[in-house]
This record gives C-alpha cells, structure tokens and sequence, in this order.
C-alpha cells in the first residue's frame, strides 16, 4: 500500500507534466510541436521568435496553464480538508459561504470599478465565511454540525443580495454572469505569482496537519481522547481553506465540483489516509481543472465556460464512485 | 364521495364548457368582422382588430418604428428608456425592467402591443389572452427591419408614411455600401478585420447569426469572430492573436474599458499592445447614442451602419 | 491516583452527574454499573474532558483541567462505544492513531503496533480495512488504540455491548491480561464484574450508591436498588432473573 501509494503519488506528478504539454499543444489556434519547440528555443534566447506564435504560447496558453494547476491544487486539498472536517463527503471548499459572499462582492464591484471586483469578492467571501464562523462558535470552538448549516444559511442570504444588487443594476449583468460562471481567461503571470505565493504559504500548514486530519475521522471525541486539539485543528484548516479558496475565486470566479470529486478520486486510489491524500487530491484538482480548461478554452464556438465542463466529467464520476460504494 | 356533490361538480364543469366554447365562437366571429392577421418576428400570427388607436410600446426600438413611419401620436404608453424622438415624452411609462406589469398594460386599455424578446414569454401569452394582441417586433437583419415598419403600417393604417421611411433607409444604406464598395475597388485593400467588444475579459463578442453581425457585414467589416460557430461568442484571446485585427469596436459602458489604457496598461497588455488596432490606435469606442443605434434594430440603425463604415474606411466618406 | 471531588455535570437544566465524589488508585479495576441514563458514560467523558463539569478532576494531584490533550491523552486512555464504520483505514493505520500522543512520526510499521497486535490476538488482521472487521475484531482493535497510548489509566465504555458469547469472553480475557493499568469499565451487565472481579462503583441518577467489592454484605442489597430489581447468585457467579 505504502510503496504503490508512492509510485502513485510520482506518476500523478508525471502525468500533470504530460498533461501541461498536450495542454500548450491544444488550442483554438493550430500551432503544431515543431513550431512550439522552435519558437520556445527562440524565445528563451532572445532570438526573434514568430510573434504570433511565441505570444499565444507564453502569455496566453503558459499563464493560463499555469492558473489552471494553482487553482486545481487549491481547491483539491480545500476540498479534501472540508470533507475531513465535516466528515461530509458532498463538503466541498464553498461550504462555508465563500461563493456566496464572493459574488456579492463581484456584483457590488461591477457596479463600483471592475478593478475592485477581485479585492471585494475577496473581502466579501472572506465577510460571509467571517459570519458563518461567529454564528457557529460555542465553548469556544467551531461546531461543525451548526457550521454547515450557518454556511447554508449565510449562503442564501448573500446570493439573495447579490441577486438584489444584480436585478437593481441590470447594466452589469453581463459581467456578474460571466464571473459567477467562472472561468481562467483572465489568466495573467502577476494573477499565477500571488495565488502561487498563497498555495505555497498554505499547503505546508495542510500537510503538517495531515496526522491530525487522518484521527479527526474518528470524531471528536475519540480525536480528543487520542490526544489531537481538534476544535483548534478545525478552526486553523477551515480558516486557510476558506482563505485561499477566497484567493482563488477572486481571481477565477467560482468553479464548482473540482474540491468535490478530487478527494474522492484520490481516495479511491490511495485510501483513506491523509498521509498521501494530502498531496494526491490536489494534484487531480490540477489535472481535472486544466485538461476542464483546455477543453473549455479549444471548443469550436468560442469559450466554454469551465464550469460547465468540471461538471460534466465531475458528476459522471461522482456518480460512479457512489454506485461502487453501493456495491460495497 | 357524495355522489350529489359529484353529479353537481360534473353539471357545473360542463356547463362551463359549453358557455366557453360558444363564447370562443362569438369572440371569433367578433375578430372576423374587421380584423387582420399578421406574422411578427417569433412566427406567431396575431389578429389585430381594426382600426389600431391605442398601442403601447414595451422596447424604446418598438418606439422608434413608430414615430419613423408616421405614427407616434397613437402611442398611449412608452418605455422610461426611450431616448427617439425625445429623451423622454408625456406619456406613461411600461416599466421595462422585464417583467412588464400586465395589470399596468391593461390599464392602458390598449389595442395593439409591441414587444420584444426582453418580456418573458409568459407576459405576453397574459396580454395574449386578455383578448389585446401582442406584436413582437425584434428584427434579425436590416430587411427584417423593413417588413417590420411595412407591417406597423398596415396594421396602424400608416402604410404610406412606412413605405417612405423604408425607402429612405433603403436608399441610405445603398449610399453607404456604394461608397465602401467604390473604395475598396479603387484601392484594391481588402476588407478590414474587425474585434466587437461586448465585454472585456472574456472577450464576448458576435458572430453569425446575430443582428449585429449583419450591421458589421452591411458596413463593409469581416468581423474575426465570424468563424466561430455561435451567435454571441466567446473569443479566445489566442484567436484575437491570431487574427490580430485592424479595428476594435468596444461597447459603451464596459466597466473599466472606456479608453485605450485598458488595452495597453491592462493586465493582459503584453498581449494586446501588439495587436495592429491598438498598435495603430485604431479604436473606437462607442457613445451611448452609437451603441444605441447598433443595439436597437429598428429605424436608427442606419446610422449604426454609417459609423461603422466610417469607422472603417474613413477616405471613403 | 484519580481524585474526583464535587463532580457536576449539567446537560441545559438536566443534571448529569450530582457531586460526585471519587478515587481510583493506580491499577485500579473498577467496574462502573448504573441503569441507563446514570451517568455512567458521562463521568468518563468528564475524566477524559470531554464536557464541560464543575468540581475537580485530578491526576497525582495535578488538575486534568491544565493538561492539554495529548499530556491527558499519555494518562488516560479511552475505548469508547462500538461504532459502525465506513472508513478504509486499514487495522494497522487505526491502532497507530493510539501512538499520536507519543510522538507526530508517520509509524504504522512500528515494533509496537506488532506486539500490541499480537497482545489483543488480531496480528493476523492488520491489513484488513476497519469497516470489514466484525464487531469483536473492532473491539479488539479499539482496545489495542487504546493500549498503544501506554497511559496509566484506560477507560471502557460498554466494551462487551453488542458482542456475541464468544466475543465477550474474549475481550474480556484481553482486559483481564492488562497489566498494572488502572482500569474504569463501564458495563451493563454482570459479566465483566463476574469475570475479572475488582471493585464496583454503582451510581444512579448522577450519584454515587456505593463503591466497594461484590463481596461486600450491602453489595448485592444495593444493586439490586440501584437497577430496581432482584439479584441472584449461582456458585460465584451474579445474574439479574429475567423473571
């Protein structure tokens, strides 16, 4: 189990590689290997690459590649660690009132300066995760079961909102829908550093806290008694889920069913233990999210949003895993 | 159940049906008398009751068609957003914000209606069957404009006043083609490619199929998102590389995309300062009036089509 | 040596535990025995700190209160009630959970796991996932969690409810062998008493009726109130006449 968990855990790595070339070779535009190789030798050199060619391949396709990894890895291990949490296996990194929240702020920035939309769907979500945890509190800890509905309650209360200023302001309607819908057009090598720097910041916490996720299954009191601090555990994992999901959808908008099927893939193939899962669920976030994208990106009518394509190869799969649980 | 109960429920239900039916048959019998039918734009064939002297009009382009052809003075109710012939009239206004009130419409007691898709389909089938016809008036093409405004004529008995204004706009058009088309002769360029911006990020633009795609076509533009195979696509930012086209037309009122620092200041500059439009600052951006008149498929968007073209081609004006 | 003084335990206005009162010496075998809603299981939750109490709870004169989890965890160690799983752990992953209060190192190939394994009597089972074992085999592997803790004290809620005979007489054949732990099985029936003797503590409505051995002259007297019922004796071995 251990050593084939390892070998798994390299080839995922592997294929996200493989993944990312197929990725930069697919597109609305033909641009065949030969001409990629070529014109990356140029370009890295300095040496009057096709401009068409080196443009759509290292600010367009490379960025945006580059966006679809981040946010897929994100929202796997968001994703993963919420499930654990709540021991719900329909958890998804949204859960606790960030889409909701975020959309408020993306409508109201729409209405105020489409530069502000990310800074206030950042807010915004951060605002309703905010809520969501004061109402859920007691003895000075997270209580899971009141948060899920708290994160329900404050989800309908914010998409109502958000719907309110939407139907107010029917200009910015367009815009509102195009970033609820959610997508990585707006893919820029600035927007991959700072979502990169925060993956970066947040995962180790994630994988230090791993041993503790795997007892935190068992419930709360059989982690507690077996020595884990679960209710400051819970409070640390949601917080930077809900952070850097927050990061995420301020700049992608939100895009649903990666942070639900990844886990339960990974679990499939690697087993309930966090001691792999932690690295294998982000890592077919990444892989379901960019070849989503690529597909979204290469469809003949123009773009598709992502979401619609997350969805169809989320819910199928979704659905598989249930009927093999069934079988069980 | 009580079987008296179920004999009486039986009893009223028929009764009921027959006062419909022959009900139905003397309303028919009424509209025979002196109505005519026509098609609107969704294919229905309304019956409208003759003479027409009370119309109101739920979309400001329903509005324009009207005035165009002779026949403002018949409106009792208009939208708050009609802006042709004035910024705003005396009359009433429908809320535009769709739904339109039904019960607000009726209050009018009007006799014709003209509607665009905006209305859910449901308002209209109310009105519809209120006995008051519905015309939905939203052309797809410039000559759809026409048969639209010929058929206000007939049914607000303008007939003569339509005819003239579609000439008119016929003519107008004509002169605007001859001139691209004498231009490009003369100087052997090809059409000049064109990005219409709806929304910045994504690019959301038209394509086959569209009103406004026809006007592009009209004013002498090969629009790039053409080869995409939708209506209302969504152009990949690779594709405008690709393509890298010599004009951009941007939309009014984008957030944040009012001026050309949008383009060369913006996030995805790198990209876009190397496209020839914005090299060349060849980028125009539309004023309310402009995005009115390609937005509103009616009598104006003749005008629509000259800015265009302008736009496009300015020695050739 | 634990040292209860004054316990209260309030649930809203339902008082769960009354003042209690109470001291387990070090290897200690005390079996807990009250009618449902005693607050049986409840004084285990507030040794372990599970919920919230008034009183004093303390551990060689150290209060439970200022321990954080995993020190409480190396004293005390807990097995609660049989659960149902769904979970894929296999049997090794499970019962290496017991070790999170020694040490954060991934361990499920530890010595210790083995013998511990081997202790209980399911070494053979350890690569079986924990939702396919039968209830015994989870049983037998709680304890085993419990045990890996190496704590002075393990605490037992209903270890042989929902067992079969056979089951039972096995598990409690595990307790019987653990050496020099204190020990606070909380049981409904008499079989732990019967088998593995040691002392009773016989609580109702959140007191304490009596604390002391089966031998004791008021033992039988006093249980027989505590449960509302008759209590017989065959050789040495106690039942409740079911009529």
């Amino acid at each position: 189990m251990k050593f084939s968990a390892y070998i798994f855990t390299i080839s995922l790595v592997f294929l996200t590689l493989v993944d990312v070339l197929v990725s930069l070779s697919i597109g609305p535009v033909h641009i065949s290997i030969q001409e990629i190789l070529e014109n990356t030798y140029l370009f890295l050199f300095h040496k009057n690459p096709d401009w068409t060619i080196s443009t759509i391949i290292f600010y367009i396709r490379l960025p945006r590649i580059a966006l679809a990894i981040i946010v897929g890895t994100i929202l796997g291990i968001s994703g993963l660690t919420t499930q654990t949490i709540f021991k719900n296996p329909l958890g998804d990194p949204y859960l606790t009132g960030v889409s909701s929240g975020a959309a408020v702020g993306a409508a109201i920035g729409f209405l105020v300066s489409p530069y502000l939309v990310p800074v206030l769907a950042f807010i915004f979500a951060m605002l309703a995760v905010g809520i969501s945890f004061a109402i859920s509190r007691s003895d000075g800890e997270v209580n899971t079961e009141m948060l899920i509905l708290a994160g329900v309650s404050v989800s309908f209360l914010f998409s109502a909102v958000a719907s309110y200023i939407i139907y107010l302001k029917i200009a910015n309607l367009r815009g509102v829908l195009f970033w609820l819908l959610g997508g990585l057009y707006g893919a820029t090598w600035t927007n991959d550093f700072w979502l990169f720097i925060a993956l970066i910041a947040i995962f180790p916490v994630m994988v230090y806290f791993r041993r503790e996720l795997d007892i935190m299954l068992m419930g709360d009191e059989q982690a507690k008694s077996l020595g884990v601090n679960s209710g400051r555990v819970k409070t640390i994992i949601l917080l930077v889920s809900s952070l850097v999901t927050s990061l995420a959808v301020s700049v992608v908008g939100i895009i649903g069913f990666v942070g639900l099927v990844s886990p339960h893939i990974g679990r499939k193939i690697v087993g309930e233990s966090h001691r792999f899962l932690i690295f294998v669920a982000p890592l077919i976030g990444a892989n379901i999210l960019l070849v989503s994208d690529t597909i979204a990106r290469s469809a003949p009518q123009g773009e598709i949003p992502v979401g619609i394509i997350t969805a169809f190869i989320g819910a199928p799969v979704l659905i598989y895993l249930l009927f093999r649980r069934r079988r069980m | 159940m009580n079987p008296k109960l179920i004999a009486s429920i039986i009893v009223v239900i028929v009764i009921a049906a027959s006062v419909s039916v022959v009900y139905a048959e003397t309303y028919k019998q009424k509209v025979n008398a002196s109505t005519i039918t026509v098609t609107d734009d969704l294919g229905r064939k309304v019956p409208v009751k003759l003479p027409v002297t009370r119309v109101v009009s739920m979309d400001p382009s329903n509005t324009q068609m009207m005035y165009s052809i002779g026949a403002g003075s018949l409106l009792v109710a208009d939208t708050s957003y009609d802006w042709w012939p004035a910024n705003s009239t005396s009359l009433p206004h429908v809320s535009m914000d769709s739904p339109a009130s039904v019960e607000q419409v009726v209050n009018m007691t009007p006799d014709l209606v003209l509607a665009t898709t905006i209305q859910p389909a449901q308002i209209i089938n109310q009105l519809q069957n209120l006995s008051i016809p519905v015309l939905v008036l939203e052309p797809q093409n410039i000559s759809n404009i026409y048969t639209d405004m010929l058929t206000l004529g007939k049914v607000t008995n303008h007939q003569s006043g339509a005819e003239k204004e579609v000439n008119y706009m016929k003519s107008y058009i004509h002169g605007v083609e001859s001139n691209v088309s004498a231009y490009l002769n003369l100087t052997g360029n090809k059409k000049q490619s064109l990005l219409y911006m709806m929304w910045s990020t994504p690019i959301y633009s038209v394509g086959p199929g569209s009103f406004i795609q026809n006007v592009l076509v009209d004013a002498g533009a090969y629009n790039i998102a053409s080869s995409l195979n939708s209506s209302y696509p969504t152009v990949p930012l690779e594709d405008v590389v690709n393509d890298n086209p010599q004009a951009i037309i941007v939309d009014y009122e984008i957030p944040g995309l009012t001026n050309i620092t949008w383009f060369t200041k913006g996030n995805q500059s790198q990209v876009w300062n190397n496209i020839t439009a914005v090299q060349n600052d060849n980028i125009l951006f539309f004023n309310q009036t402009e995005s009115n008149w390609m937005n509103e498929p009616g009598p104006l968007t003749i005008y629509a089509v000259k800015t265009v073209a302008q736009f496009l081609y300015p020695q050739a004006f | 040596m634990i040292d209860v003084t004054g316990l209260t335990v309030r649930y809203g206005k339902k008082v769960a535990l009354d003042n209690l009162n109470l001291q387990v010496q070090d290897g200690e075998h005390l079996i807990l025995m009250g009618p449902n809603g005693s607050g049986k299981t409840t004084l285990l939750k507030a040794l372990l700190g599970l919920v919230g109490y008034q009183g004093k709870i303390s551990l060689n004169g150290k209060s439970t209160a200022n321990l954080t989890r995993r020190e409480l965890a190396r004293e005390i160690s807990y097995v609660p009630q049989i659960f149902s799983t769904s979970y894929t752990f296999t049997v090794k992953e499970f019962v290496s959970m017991g070790l999170y209060s020694i040490t954060r190192e991934w361990w499920e190939d530890d010595k210790r796991i083995h013998d511990t394994l081997n202790d209980v009597g399911i070494d053979d089972l350890r690569d079986k996932t924990i939702n396919t074992l039968s209830g015994g085999e989870l049983q037998k592997a709680i304890i085993a969690r419990a045990l890996i803790q190496d704590s002075k004290y393990i605490l037992m809620d209903e270890p042989t409810a929902h067992l079969d005979i056979k089951s039972t007489q096995e598990v409690l054949e595990v307790v019987e062998n653990f050496k020099g732990k204190g020990t606070i099985i909380v049981s409904h029936d008499l079989n732990a008493l019967n088998k593995l003797g040691g002392n009773v503590l016989l609580i109702k409505n959140g007191q304490k009726k009596f604390k002391g051995v089966k031998d004791d002259p008021e033992f039988k007297s006093k249980i027989a109130e505590t449960f509302e019922t008759t209590i017989r004796e065959t050789g040495d071995y106690l039942y409740f006449p079911l009529a």
